[in-house]
Formats: C-alpha cells, sequence, structure tokens
C-alpha cells in the first residue's frame, strides 16, 4: 500500500495546529497583559482623579476664609496637601495658581516627573480662588503589573499552546502507529488468503481438466457402444436378411413352383403365397430398419435425403431439406456416433410430422458450427402441448440419443404453432479436428 | 482472486484540503494580533493624553493687594481671637479702634504679609526667629496666655494631677468618668500651643513624636477645626489656646492642673506650667498706622478683656 507522507494525519493536524497554537498563544498572552493594563491604567488615572478633587476641595476650604491672605499661610496647606498625598501614596501634587506653581509637594527637583515614570491628572479648583490641582501618579505599578503578566501569561500561553499543539497529535500518532500495524496484519492476512486462492484454482482447474477428460472418454466410449450396436443392427440385418430374407424367398420360389406344377385343387391357397410375400415385407423393412442402409455408403446428408424421398413418395408429406455449409453434404462422416443420432433423430421426427401434424410441408435445416452439429425438423402444422403427451417412445428416444453424444434436444411446439425440433449435437475432440 | 483494495480512494480524499482550515485561523491570529496592537495604542495614547504642568519653578507669589485706607491686621488664630475680644472691649468703652481683622494664617504667615505690606499689624504667638527679626520691625507683647487641655464638659473631668496627664497621654487612660473613650487630637506640627509644650515637658515632645507616626493620627490645622472637633466628636481632647477658647466661648472644659487654672491667676500665681506671649509686630515705617490698636490692647478696656479671656496682659513700662 502506498502511503504518501505529506498526507499522513499527523502531518496534516500538525500544520493545522500550528495557527490554533498560535492563536492561542496570542490571545492568552496578549489579551491579559493589554486588558490589565488598561484596567490599571484607569485605576490609576481615578486615583489621580481623586486626590486632585481632593486637594482642588481643600484649596476651595482653605481659600474661602483668605480670599487674599491665604498664600502667606501655604505652609499649612502644603501639610494638609501632604497628608492627603500621603495617604494615596502618590509622588507629588501641584498647584497652579496665576501660571505658577503655588504649593508643590513634595519638592519638585527631587522627583522625577517625567513622561515614562508618571502621569499626571489634574483637577480645578472652583471657589473663589482660580487654581488647578495638577497630581502625578507613578507609572511603576502599571508597568511592574504590565511586566509580571506579561512574564505569567507568556509562560502560561506558551505552556498551553504547546499542549494544543502537542496533546491532539500525541493521539493521532497513536492511532497511526495502531493503523500502521493494522495494515500490515490485514497484508499478511491478504498475501494468505491470496495464497489459499491460487492453489484453489489450480485444483478447480485439475479438476475441470480431469473431469473434461472423463467427459471426453465417456463420449469416445458411447461413440463405441453407439458403433457397436449399429454393427450389432447391422449384423442381425444381414442375417434377417441373409437368412430369414433367404429362406422367405426359396420359400416363394418354392411356393410359386409347387402352384405352377400342382393341379388346381392341391395348389397352396393364394392366402399363404400373400402371407409369405407379407412375411417377406415385414423381414425387408425390419432390415432397413435395423440399419440405414445408406448411411455408410451415402454419408449422412446422402442417408436423409434419401430418406426424405423415400417418405415423398410414399406419402403426401413435402421435404425440403438444406444443408449448411453446403459442403456438408460431401464431407466425410463426422463420427458414426453423431451420424447415427443426427439421422435417428431426422428420422423420428419426420415419421412424427408424417403421422401427427396434419401437414404436407416440412423443412429439415442441417447446420455445422465449428464444434457441434445441428439438426432441425419444423413443420407448420398442428402443433401439441409437450405437458399433454402420454407413452410416446419418440420424442424420448430422440432426447436420449443426443444426450448420449453429449448434446440436449430442444422442442419448440404449442398448439396450433406448428412444431420445431432441434438437436445440438456436440463432435467429439477427434471429429472437431477434421 | 484478488481482494479489493479500499484503501487508496479512502487515502487520496483527503488530499485536497491539508490547508484548507488554516486561512481562516491565522485570519483570525492576525485580528487579534492588530486588536492587542490597538488596545497597546489606546493604552499608550493615554499616557501621553495629559502631560505634565508646564510651569516655572516655584517663585514667590505675588504681594496680596489689600485697600489701603483700613488697617489690616493678621497673623496668629489663637491671637486673633483674643485681639477680637480686645477691640470689642475698647469700642465699648468708646474708643475709635478702626482696623480689619483677618482670620488666622499663622505668626509666619502673618509676619510674611507684613513683610509684603499686606498688613500693617501682624500678631505673633511664637518668639521671633532670627530671619523674621532682619527686617526693620517693632514688636510690642501685650498679653501671654496658658496653653490648656482641653476636652468635653460631659466627660466629668475637672481635675488632674500632671502624673495622670502623663498616662492619658501613655494611653494608659481609655476611657473618661462618664464612660466615652478617650481620644486624642493633634494640631500641625509649626502650632504655637504644641511648640510651648514641646520646650516645656518633655513627656510630651515622646509622646507627639509617636502619635504623628501613628496610624490614626488626626492633625488638624486651624484653631476653627480644633474647636469644632472637640466640641463635636465625644471623648476628645487635645491642647488649646485657654485664653482663645474663652473669647471665642468655646463650650469645652479646661481642667485644673494639680490645683492650679488655666487662665491670668494661674499664669499670675507661676503654678500654670505653660504659657505663650502674644506679640503685636508693626514695620517702622508705618508703625503709626497700627497705634490706634496697640494703644487700645494696653487700655483699661483692653487690658479686661484680655484679663477676661484668661489671659495675662503684659505689664506696661
Ligand atoms: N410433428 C408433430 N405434429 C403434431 N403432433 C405431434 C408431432 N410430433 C409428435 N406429436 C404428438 O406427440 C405425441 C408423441 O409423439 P411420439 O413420437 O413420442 O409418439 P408417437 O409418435 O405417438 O408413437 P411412437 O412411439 O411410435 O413414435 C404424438 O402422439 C403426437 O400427438
Ligand atoms: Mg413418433
Amino acid at each position: 500500500m502506498p502511503t504518501r507522507p505529506e498526507l499522513q494525519p499527523s502531518v496534516v493536524l500538525s500544520r493545522r495546529l500550528v495557527p490554533l497554537a498560535a492563536l492561542a498563544w496570542v490571545l492568552v498572552a496578549g489579551v491579559a497583559p493589554v486588558g490589565g493594563g488598561l484596567l490599571r491604567l484607569t485605576e490609576l488615572e481615578d486615583q489621580g482623579d481623586r486626590l486632585a478633587q481632593r486637594v482642588a476641595d481643600l484649596v476651595d476650604r482653605e481659600t474661602t476664609a483668605q480670599a487674599r491672605l491665604w498664600r502667606y499661610d501655604t505652609q499649612k496647606l502644603m501639610e494638609q496637601i501632604e497628608q492627603l498625598r500621603t495617604a494615596e501614596g502618590l509622588p507629588a501634587v501641584l498647584v497652579e495658581h496665576a501660571g505658577t506653581v503655588a504649593v508643590a509637594v513634595p519638592d519638585r527637583a527631587t522627583t522625577n516627573l517625567q513622561a515614562p515614570q508618571v502621569l499626571w491628572r489634574s483637577a480645578p479648583t472652583r471657589g473663589v480662588v482660580p487654581a488647578r490641582v495638577h497630581v502625578a501618579v507613578a507609572l511603576r505599578p502599571l508597568w511592574q503589573e504590565m511586566a509580571l503578566l506579561i512574564a505569567v501569561f507568556g509562560l502560561l500561553a506558551t505552556v498551553l499552546a504547546g499542549l494544543l499543539r502537542w496533546l491532539p497529535l500525541r493521539t493521532v500518532r497513536s492511532a497511526e502507529q495502531r493503523i500502521r500495524e493494522l495494515v500490515v496484519e490485514l497484508q499478511d492476512s491478504q498475501t494468505e488468503l491470496q495464497g489459499l486462492a491460487e492453489s484453489l484454482e489450480r485444483r478447480v482447474a485439475e479438476r475441470s481438466e480431469q473431469l473434461a477428460q472423463t467427459a471426453e472418454k465417456l463420449r469416445e466410449l458411447t461413440a463405441h457402444a453407439v458403433q457397436l450396436q449399429e454393427d450389432e443392427r447391422r449384423s442381425i440385418a444381414r442375417d434377417l436378411h441373409d437368412g430369414i430374407g433367404q429362406t422367405l424367398t426359396a420359400l416363394r420360389l418354392q411356393l410359386q413352383t409347387l402352384a405352377a406344377k400342382s393341379p388346381m385343387s392341391a395348389r397352396p391357397p393364394n392366402v399363404v403365397l400373400s402371407l409369405v410375400d407379407q412375411a417377406l415385407d415385414e423381414t425387408r423393412r425390419a432390415v432397413r430398419r435395423l440399419a440405414p442402409p445408406l448411411l455408410a455408403e451415402l454419408g449422412l446428408v446422402g442417408a436423409i435425403r434419401q430418406m426424405a424421398d423415400a417418405l415423398e413418395a410414399r406419402g403426401a408429406l413435402r421435404i425440403a431439406v438444406s444443408v449448411d455449409p453446403p459442403s456438408l453434404a460431401h464431407a466425410p462422416s463426422l463420427g458414426a456416433a453423431v451420424d447415427v443420432a443426427c439421422f435417428r433423430i431426422v428420422q423420428e421426427a419426420l415419421t412424427n410430422a408424417a403421422r401427427h401434424s396434419r401437414v404436407g410441408q416440412v423443412k429439415v435445416t442441417v447446420q455445422l458450427r465449428e464444434a457441434e452439429l445441428t439438426c432441425e425438423v419444423a413443420d407448420d402444422g398442428c402443433g401439441f402441448a409437450p405437458s399433454a403427451v402420454v407413452g410416446g417412445q419418440g420424442l424420448r428416444g430422440m432426447g436420449e440419443r443426443a444426450a448420449l453424444v453429449g448434446g440436449h434436444l430442444e422442442l419448440h411446439t404449442a398448439p396450433g404453432q406448428g412444431c420445431r425440433v432441434v438437436a445440438h449435437l456436440p463432435l467429439s475432440t477427434g471429429e472437431r479436428a477434421r | 482472486m484478488r481482494l479489493p483494495s479500499h484503501a487508496n480512494p479512502q487515502h487520496d480524499a483527503p488530499a485536497a484540503s491539508p490547508r484548507l482550515g488554516s486561512g481562516p485561523l491565522w485570519l483570525a491570529v492576525a485580528l487579534v494580533g492588530l486588536g492587542l496592537a490597538l488596545g497597546l495604542g489606546a493604552l499608550l495614547q493615554r499616557l501621553a493624553r495629559e502631560s505634565g504642568p508646564q510651569l516655572a519653578p516655584i517663585p514667590s507669589l505675588a504681594p496680596a493687594t489689600l485697600p489701603d485706607d483700613a488697617v489690616h491686621v493678621g497673623g496668629s488664630g489663637s491671637c486673633i481671637a483674643l485681639v477680637r475680644r480686645a477691640v470689642a472691649g475698647c469700642r465699648q468703652q468708646g474708643q475709635r479702634v478702626d482696623v480689619v481683622i483677618h482670620e488666622g494664617i499663622g505668626s509666619g504667615g502673618g509676619l510674611a504679609a507684613l513683610a509684603d505690606g499686606a498688613l500693617a499689624v501682624a500678631l505673633v504667638s511664637r518668639p521671633l526667629k532670627p530671619e523674621e527679626l532682619k527686617q526693620e520691625l517693632r514688636v510690642m507683647p501685650y498679653a501671654r496666655s496658658p496653653v490648656a487641655l482641653a476636652l468635653q464638659p460631659d466627660n466629668g473631668v475637672a481635675d488632674l494631677s500632671l502624673a495622670q496627664l502623663a498616662d492619658l497621654l501613655a494611653g494608659k487612660v481609655a476611657r473618661w468618668p462618664d464612660g466615652t473613650p478617650t481620644q486624642w487630637l493633634l494640631r500641625e506640627r509649626g502650632d504655637s500651643s504644641h511648640a510651648v509644650l514641646r520646650a516645656a515637658w518633655p513627656a510630651f515632645a515622646a509622646w507627639e513624636q509617636t502619635a504623628r507616626q501613628s496610624s490614626q493620627a488626626q492633625v488638624l490645622f486651624h484653631d476653627r477645626t480644633m474647636h469644632a472637633t472637640l466640641q463635636s466628636t465625644p471623648g476628645t481632647f487635645g491642647w488649646v489656646d485657654a485664653a482663645a477658647v474663652r473669647a471665642e466661648g468655646v463650650p469645652v472644659a479646661l481642667p485644673r492642673i494639680d490645683g492650679a487654672t488655666a487662665d491670668s491667676a494661674g499664669l499670675a500665681a507661676g503654678r500654670w506650667p505653660w504659657a505663650k506671649d502674644q506679640s503685636a509686630v508693626t514695620r517702622a515705617r508705618d508703625h503709626a498706622k497700627a497705634l490706634p490698636l496697640l494703644n487700645c490692647l494696653r487700655s483699661p478696656a483692653g487690658r479686661a478683656a484680655l484679663l477676661a479671656a484668661g489671659a495675662l496682659p503684659t505689664p506696661t513700662e
């Protein structure tokens, strides 16, 4: 399984957590000092304003009684202001009157009252002596508090941001580790499964091969059996023809000779002669049925055509035989088993058509395709319902013959729809090669 | 046969969006940073808003301007109460004393105003300092007034021994006889009554030093506030000019000490331990303008008024 390192969740997460951690850091480290600083500043401003107002009130009180001479009594004013100033702990208070400093607490020269050290707040007097009170507020506590806040919250923010980044990463990394282990396990079991599947495939192939060989052997055996059967039939037919046939023929000749020589009264009755004829006829017919006389000499197509002609000659049936490819008509045998099966199936189908279809038109088609011989007999007669058939041997026999050579039979019919019998007969490997 | 590998499509899915979430976060970081910068800016701007007063170093204040046609009198608060009584006494006897008596500005303030020409007469209740004497001044002592312990009459203290007084200062007396808790009051460091006690009584000097450093020190800066507080706050006690208290009719009790009374009799007998000398100071060149007041203070009516307030008039040569 290909793993692209830049897509690992922990890497993605790690990248995403950077701004999050940064945000947390800035928020925690920045907001507290700035907010705390602003609050503290407001407090200091309030403190300065409060003292400025109290001093302004004091100046008002002191100068109300002494609108003119108060300036000679600033020592007391100063002491009182000093008392207020000390109570608030602020560095300096100035009372500005007529553009000069009327009262200064403490001495200006001894205190650094410049901008970063102090913040000035002021309040006006409202009494008879116009003056403005300026109060210096030391900013040291502000800077100290902000420095402390920056240090503490900076540290806190760093720890927090670190945790924020580290904790999820740790979890994801351990999950990744687990997934990697699982993947390895999965790969192992997949390999194992693949091995099993391959051996299974091999065995199935072996079995199929064996089965095919067995089937082929069976087909060859069947063909052989059919061949044997045919040979047996032919031998029986020869025996019937040469034995009973010759005997019956000789008997007839004897009877004719006897009849010609005997006086009228001693002659064997005509019925004997006709019985002999009948026996002879039946024998001939049995011979013909047992051994289709022409299959060996004329080949399959020739034999079928011969049989069709014979049937046409006998009755009202008109039979059209077509062969595909046409070269099949002159082709050598497709193997005794297939030849016989096909011939017998066509024979039975034509017989059925003649006996049951009640029409005169039948179409026989013999087709050779690759490894299969198809023979089809179709009439457009009355047809029948296959499920309603009872007892007939013909249809079963056709099916069995087809099955014997490894093929099968299709029956397409319904009442009023004609009847079409199709036999699919596979050629054995030997025939196929030819 | 092969297992379908589901892993790949799932693996590819997040490939498109690894950086997608970072943008808004960085934006938030930038915004918060901007907000903080603004907050810091606001803080610094507030710091810079109010600059210190751009003032010249302390000069001497411009002299007070007073209408010239009257004789302006001012100075120590305790003197003023007594002098007002004396002037009232003189006027009752038909004397013309055309003076404007201002509220107390302290002995030093009075002398400074005199030097500026804002006052014709400065009333002082302490000896003049050498640098004050450098000017061409004429000093006329007119009375000696007792410095006394004052408390509320309801507290039921009429007599004290000096030892009891020492115990009181040492905090050994928590309650007055009527059950009110005792509570001391202080005047500012420059007060003349305190200066007298400090100089005359070492126990007081020691007590004053610790009292001023105490967290409950309540310092009053004027006679009037001292008198008002003594009246209004139960259990309080403090040191006052007995003559000024009487002259203003402040309803406080001035207990005897070791049997001596805080009045002219006690002073005359030499039994009252603490007293301060009051003087009227004028500049030589407008001494004449001050004569009606000076004459009143030395007249029988004036002296009678001083005596009535418990002060001992300075004998005339
Ligand atoms: N081409 C056909 N047209 C109409 N009906 C048919 C046709 N072929 C067969 N059948 C019907 O199917 C039945 C069964 O036919 P099957 O060949 O099995 O027996 P059979 O011909 O009656 O006797 P046999 O056993 O001698 O062949 C027939 O009896 C007939 O009713
Ligand atoms: Mg049949």
